[in-house]
């Protein structure tokens, strides 16, 4: 089945048509829904973008965790009708609604951080065979809120259940405190659990040589379950 | 029915480092006061809700802290009756 991509914009959604174009990019039949809509019309794969959703308030992503259209996500996902890809403030929503396990936090420098960073696929999930262990990413990161944090008595599970999906490495694929550029907890720079994945670095932004990298193309190209132009 | 007035405090758990709160008091310090030795920032939520009663109405806030103003993940919270309006 070809994929029909849907991208949702919340209000303060800014990495929406830039994410459009990327899917676009790959050959993907990809559109726009609304936030306040209450249905995913023939989505086969739904994204959740980067931005400032609610201008982040109460805490990021917490108010469109709740927005009209996670319903029909959450929906969707428990039938087992969709894949889903939440990108930095999409990340933060999934966490927010519960849909994956933990939090993100504000970084530990305290500062907004944007910078090129290395992720490492660390367990491939098992819905996207496509990404390898040890496979690495050279992706941008754009955020002020993205330490991961998991309570202490979820860690065993999100190790167990093979959830930890990517981290932050150096270029030669070492853990450093340097190359954890917000924090988080082991490095985590993003997760996956059934059909749904999360991660804050950008690989709608990194879709072409001449923007830094376009290691962004396989990425998604590996989400979609295309094979890689 | 009576309306409520509450008020909830939502702090960060005490092992949870507070990058704000920290960038405050260094410049609290800085400020002249170098006595404060800890600073932690939170949220206070005021709340005005009907009910039948104080209990009922506390009971209404917890939910509501716990299932969407804190982040059970980071934050904890505590929330009192401040004054009722008949």
């Amino acid at each position: 089945m070809k994929p029909k991509v849907a991208v949702i914009r919340f209000p303060g959604s800014n990495c929406d048509r830039d994410t459009v174009q990327a899917f676009q990019s790959l050959g993907a039949e990809t559109t726009i829904l609304a936030y306040d809509r209450e249905d995913l019309e023939d989505a086969t794969h739904v994204v959740l973008p980067g931005g400032f959703s609610y201008g982040d308030y109460l805490r990021a992503g917490a108010l469109a965790a709740h927005a009209p259209i996670m319903q029909a996500l959450v929906d969707a996902i428990s039938r087992g009708a969709i894949e889903v890809l939440g990108i930095c403030n999409g990340f933060q929503i999934l966490c927010e609604r519960g849909i994956l396990p933990g939090a993100l936090f504000a970084n530990v420098s305290g500062q907004f951080r944007c910078s090129w960073e290395w992720v490492e696929v660390l367990t491939p999930p098992a819905r996207w065979p496509g990404f390898r262990r040890g496979m690495r990413f050279r992706l941008p990161i754009a955020h002020a809120d993205g330490a991961y944090r998991i309570g202490h008595s979820d860690r065993e599970a999100l190790w167990a259940q093979g959830s930890v999906f990517l981290r932050y490495v150096d270029p030669d694929g070492q853990e450093t405190g340097e190359y954890n550029p917000n924090g988080s907890w082991e490095a985590i720079a993003g997760i996956s659990e059934g059909p749904v994945m999360g991660l804050m670095p950008h690989p709608e932004r990194a879709m072409q040589p001449w923007l830094g990298s376009k290691d962004g193309r396989l990425f998604l190209s590996l989400w979609l379950q295309e094979v890689p132009q | 029915m009576t309306q409520f007035r509450l008020r909830m405090a939502v702090t960060l758990k005490p092992e949870v480092l507070d990058p704000a709160g920290q960038a405050t008091q260094q410049v609290v310090h800085e400020r002249g006061f170098p006595e404060v030795s800890e600073l932690r920032i939170g949220k206070v939520v005021d709340i005005a809700m009907h009910a039948h009663s104080a209990e009922d109405a506390l009971a209404k806030a917890r939910r509501l802290g716990n299932e969407f103003l804190a982040n059970p993940v980071l934050e904890r919270f505590e929330v009192w009756v401040q004054s009722d309006e008949t």
